[in-house]
């Protein structure tokens, strides 16, 4: 490469490398798949576009990878802009919009997929889940494009769906965000991700989501009556408590560790140590590595203005002698809690652990159903040390430390996904489940 | 609500040496829900029948001994038994556990606990049996240390109904403050000086023999528990393999590593690693160790049954030593010769001594002399100094007897400490002697040794080291003052479970409550949620502090010496000590999350929540 | 670099010594250690489980686990000095 005075500056290309990163490790990219693009304001005042290189690594960006536009100029580096340039530059002008991304969801793309003649309508994308129902919406929409990268046809239709859409599904293809900040794009893409991966565990554990669809359209508060709160950009940089360095070490391990295993989605799920008068909350748990989040020191008496998440931590911990609370929007117990088991009525209220290790861990996971109050939550950690709550995530509780009880979702993930296993390959769970499971 | 009589017998047996009487009473049901076995049951006998005014070596002193609703179940490591007295080395509630099989054997008898009153007026044993209890006379006993009692009082049986012993050797009679009691020969109530409590009733051991099973109420709820624990307990590594093969005591480098290993009566922790290495488990497996073995229903297997001095006449076989044994009377006293630890503790097995309060006095008193404050008269000859080996087993001997400079230690390191005018060189809390690990490499285990009930005990008081550095996945910080109160009240609170249960504190390197939880309501029948489980804890160790507040303690009392406000030692590059703020901040903030208050007292909503009737003026 | 690393207990056979100075690149984290240490089959095994560090592992990086530090991806720096023990209990 020659030596050159590339226009990214160090903070500018630190984001792009370690968003680009962290999406290769929440795998919604291949190698060079995908591209982001921001606008940024360059020194003469000017607002100018910066985009990825077309076909570049993600994971491996250098500063002559990202490419300006403006007004007054293309500086396109040392390589071409993406394909997708002016699908980009047209969402980026819409208004408020800072930060535009595309990647290869693969999840999502999978479950939008349809062997249709083309070109015919595509139905909408439905989440059956809370963070897309959160963050998404009640319906993403799916278009099919005759060349569907970096068409004018795209160009023409993509900003449209964004105006009045977080994110769109470019059928066979992927997804696009926009946002207001490139790590908002992508949290709403790992969320869109996320949610059809639970259609899609779903659809493979047999629950007929078509159903459940229109049950949750009939009555969509009873379904998730404790959706989180709006996606935060301005406290990522926040940390209350830079003294206490050992915590902030396990915060960090434990975020990054909800976040490569794929607990929870990008800055999504929650977690606390408690202190004697107050407490020490990540309220965005799946933190990769090299991407911060807000850590916070709140009181401990409950306050109007804590989330709804927040508020189950602070009860957890008035009713019980509990030192860790975790909660994770784990997709695995999400399309875990719609299970049926073949020839049973209802919706299961246990998952049954196959596998040995989770079997002597636990008996039996509980599911409790969407309305379950902060109470019956507490009274399943007990005994369980975890508990799912359909439409509500993952909850868990240590009696000492962060990484005690990352154990409990992190376990629970492989237990469903053994299930998952066994039940695709056409074996009877019932017969493999411990008999003495029936009862606990 | 089911029969009562699963888990337990639902009898008391209460002995009174004065008096002469033996009577048995029934336990009343709510009391094993309340307070289950073991220390917690133990602990609110204790509590109703003694007045916390008492003179530990007195006749109204009472000892309580009980075992728990799981002992005589497979459980495992469930055969421990817990001890409960007013301390005569500190003062306040001396409470103790130990492995063996004594505990086993008497709940067999048909008993829940067993309640010792008075003093008797000559040395006397008792004997128990389902069919009768005996108080004979012991004066031929009077004398024999603990291997010859066990002897004595075991031989002639077949081996399936051979009674067990539980019993004092010459440092109990002697009344050491520090004296233990010890049962299966090795397995010894060490801590607070219980030997010393028997030793002024005249009581020189208890024997137990009996065949009477425990029921379990549900066997398939109990089972689902037991094969959990056992599949934990197999698979995690520090159970499964590393206890048997290393013993406790192959934490010493690994300890010294972290910074938190005590050298020259805890003036520093700096040792060199080739000395150390001499008093390692792993050369300790090497060189001395001839087996390994469990206490009665241990799959773990932690004992070391050892060798020293070779085949000549100066050999001799014996258990030991520990970790705390290596440490206290090791580098402690300046000490890496690992033949003169395993004699001493030999001795100290023998004549019934606690080894960590011993090896701690031993260096305060080395200390003492050092800096010129004990008269070389008044150590009838010895030259005590900080290093010299050769005094070790001369000294476990001699502290027995009250003989020469061991008379000296005899009332441990605080008594000593205090006659020349230095209390401050006492390494202790309450008076107890600290264990080896420095508080001043872990804030956790600081708060632990200020707040335990029984004084400086890192079984009592929370044994935060396991936690931050062998239970893996547990990992907690050492310098967190923020999770420092609630993390040592939990590591406290899962003690007291232990302790009430009747089981090992390694089986917590494996698994929780919940496998607990289940066992025991199987076995009994009774709602033994984990959530219940945890009230029961705090409700303990709320009757353990009114005990404590009622003999005296105050909140001053909850504080380390100042040694370790003071002078720093080195951990991973920096300075570290626990100063007098910190303790306050710690202590006042431990209070709180136990909802004590500002002076240590529980608040009254408190005991109503748990339902404890404070004491009638 | 050079980072010493001492080895305890059973490791000291497996790995033929009680300390051994490994050179690393600068500013390499703790993942090309291990990886240089790994340079026989029962050394791998005795280290690694998979691409992760194996359960029984206690390795302290002056004084303070490593794990504590991000584990595999902990950042080392010339003149530390790795201690290797097994996983311990008791006292």
């Amino acid at each position: 490469m020659s030596p050159r005075d590339w226009k990214a500056d160090e903070d500018l290309l630190r984001l792009f490398q370690t968003i680009g990163r962290a999406s290769l490790l929440c795998d919604i990219q291949d190698s060079h798949s995908g591209n982001m693009a921001v606008k940024v304001r360059n020194a003469a005042g000017v607002e100018e576009m910066a985009i990825t290189a077309t076909g570049s690594q993600k994971g491996d960006l250098d500063a002559g990878q990202i490419c300006f536009l403006s007004a007054g100029g293309t500086d396109y580096g040392y390589y071409k802009a993406s394909s997708e340039t002016d699908i980009h530059q047209r969402v980026l002008a819409l208004p408020g919009v800072r930060a535009s991304m595309h990647a290869h969801t693969k999840d999502l793309t999978i479950v939008t997929l349809d062997d249709a003649p083309k070109p015919s309508p595509v139905p909408d994308f439905v989440p059956v889940d809370p963070l897309g129902r959160a963050y998404l919406g009640d319906h993403v929409h799916v278009d099919w494009f005759a060349v569907p990268s970096g068409s004018a046809e795209m160009a023409d239709l993509i900003p449209r769906r964004l105006a009045g859409h977080p994110a769109t599904i470019i059928q066979n293809h992927g997804t696009f965000a926009r946002a207001r900040t490139l790590g908002e794009a992508f949290f709403l893409l790992g969320v869109a991700d996320a949610s059809g991966r639970v259609v899609r565990q779903a659809q493979k554990l047999g629950v007929d989501v078509g159903a459940l669809r229109g049950r949750i359209a009939s009555d969509p508060a009873a379904h998730f009556p404790r959706l989180p709160g709006p996606y935060e950009i301005e406290d990522d940089g926040l940390c209350d408590f830079p003294e206490e360095t050992e915590l902030l070490a396990e915060f960090r391990k434990a975020g990054a560790r909800i976040f490569e295993s794929r607990l929870s989605p990008f800055h999504t799920g929650t977690m606390s140590v408690r202190g004697v008068r107050d407490i020490l909350y990540a309220p965005k748990a799946s933190l990769p590595r090299e991407i911060g989040g807000p850590l916070r020191r709140l009181p401990m008496a409950s306050a109007p203005s804590d989330s709804a998440e927040l508020a189950v931590h602070k009860a957890i911990y008035a009713e019980t002698d509990f030192q860790t609370v975790m909660h994770v929007w784990l997709p695995e117990a999400e399309a875990h809690s719609r299970f049926r088991y073949p020839g049973e009525e209802g919706e299961s209220d246990k998952i049954v652990p196959l596998d040995a290790e989770g079997g002597f861990l636990y008996l039996v996971i509980p599911v409790l159903p969407a309305e379950a109050g902060e109470e019956e939550i507490i009274r399943n950690l007990f005994d369980y040390k975890i508990a799912v709550v359909r439409g509500g995530g993952v909850w868990a509780a240590g009696t000492q430390s962060l990484s005690e009880v990352l154990h409990h979702p992190s376990s629970l993930r492989e237990i469903c996904l053994y299930r998952l296993g066994a039940f695709e390959r056409g074996l009877d769970l019932r017969k493999m489940e411990p008999k003495k499971a029936a009862r606990w | 609500m089911s029969d009562p009589s699963f888990g337990i017998h639902g009898k008391i047996l209460e002995i009174d040496l004065s008096a002469g009487y033996v009577r048995v009473r029934p336990l009343d049901p709510s009391l094993t829900a309340d307070y289950l076995g073991g220390r917690g049951l133990a602990t609110r006998l204790f509590y109703e029948a003694v007045d916390p005014a008492s003179d530990p070596l007195g006749a109204e002193n009472v000892v309580v001994l009980a075992p728990s609703p799981l002992i005589g179940t497979s459980a495992p490591t469930a055969a421990r038994g817990h001890m409960v007295f007013k301390s005569p080395l500190t003062g306040f509630l001396g409470t103790s556990n130990s492995g063996g099989g004594w505990a086993w054997s008497f709940k067999a008898t048909g008993y829940d606990a067993l309640v010792v009153k008075g003093r008797a007026s000559s040395p006397v044993w008792i004997d128990i049996t389902p069919e009768k209890v005996d108080v004979l006379p012991a004066g031929r006993m009077w004398g024999k240390d603990i291997h010859a009692l066990t002897d004595e009082l075991t031989t002639g049986f077949e081996p399936a109904a051979r009674p067990r012993v539980l019993g004092i050797g010459p440092a109990g009679e002697n009344l050491v403050r520090f004296a233990a009691v010890a049962n299966d020969r090795n397995r010894v109530y060490g801590r607070c000086g219980p030997g010393a409590v028997w030793g002024a009733k005249n009581l020189k051991a208890v024997r137990a023999a009996g065949r009477m099973k425990t029921r379990v109420h549900d066997k398939e709820r109990y089972q689902s528990g037991y094969e959990q624990a056992m599949h934990l307990i197999r698979q995690a590594p520090v159970t499964k393999r590393l206890l048997r093969e290393m013993g406790t005591a192959g934490l010493v480098e690994l300890i010294n590593v972290i910074g938190m290993l005590p050298g020259r009566n805890f003036q520093d922790c700096t040792h060199r690693d080739e000395d150390l290495e001499a008093v390692s488990g792993e050369t300790i497996a090497k060189t001395i160790l001839e087996r390994a073995a469990g206490c009665y229903l241990c799959p773990i297997g932690c004992q070391r049954h050892t060798r020293v001095g070779g085949k000549g006449e100066q050999a001799e076989a014996g258990e030991g030593p520990e970790y705390e044994t290596v440490v206290l009377m090791g580098p402690v006293c300046d000490i890496y010769d690992l033949e003169a630890i395993t004699r001493a503790n030999y001795r100290a097995n023998e004549l019934g001594l606690d080894t960590i309060s011993f090896g701690s006095t031993v260096a305060c008193a080395m200390e003492l002399a050092e800096r010129g404050l004990i008269p070389p008269a008044e150590l009838a000859g010895l030259e005590l100094r900080f290093g010299r080996a050769a005094v070790l087993e001369r000294l476990a001997v001699e502290t027995a007897f009250r003989r020469g400079a061991g008379a000296l230690l005899a009332d441990g390191s605080f008594r000593l400490a205090e006659r020349y005018g230095r209390p401050d060189l006492s390494m202790s809390v309450k008076r107890l002697e600290i264990p080896a690990y420095d508080p001043r490499a872990s804030f956790t285990q600081a708060l632990g040794y200020m707040t335990s009930p029984s004084g400086a005990c890192h079984l009592r008081g929370g044994y935060a080291v396991s936690l931050a550095f062998f239970g893996g996945w547990k990992e907690i910080p050492r310098f967190s003052l923020l999770q420092s109160p609630i993390a040592i009240r939990n590591m406290q609170n899962h003690g007291i479970l232990q302790d009430s249960l009747g089981v090992c504190r390694f089986t917590g390197y494996a698994f929780g409550s919940e496998p607990w939880s289940r066992m025991l309501a199987g076995a009994t029948g009774l709602d033994f949620s984990v959530a219940r489980l945890e009230e029961i804890s705090n409700r303990v160790a709320a009757l353990e502090r009114l005990f404590n507040l009622e003999a005296g303690a105050g909140k001053l009392d909850d504080a380390l010496p100042p040694r370790f406000a003071e002078t720093p030692i080195i951990v991973a590059g920096e300075e570290r000590a626990v100063s007098v703020e910190i303790q306050e901040r710690m202590r006042r903030d431990y209070y709180e999350v136990r909802g004590w208050d500002a002076e240590g007292r529980p608040r009254p909503d408190l005991l109503g929540r748990l339902r404890i009737a404070g004491r009638r003026p | 670099m050079v980072v010493k690393v001492k080895f305890f207990s059973a490791f000291r056979e497996v790995f033929g010594t009680r300390e051994r100075d490994y050179v690393i690149p600068d500013g390499a984290r703790a993942r090309a250690l291990i990886e240089a240490m790994a340079d026989q089959p029962e050394r791998r095994a005795a280290l690694l489980r998979g691409s992760n560090l194996h359960p029984h592992l206690v390795l302290l990086v002056g004084g303070e686990a490593l794990s504590s530090r991000g584990g595999l991806e902990a950042e080392l720096r010339d003149g530390d000095v790795l201690a290797v023990f097994p996983m311990l209990g008791g006292g």
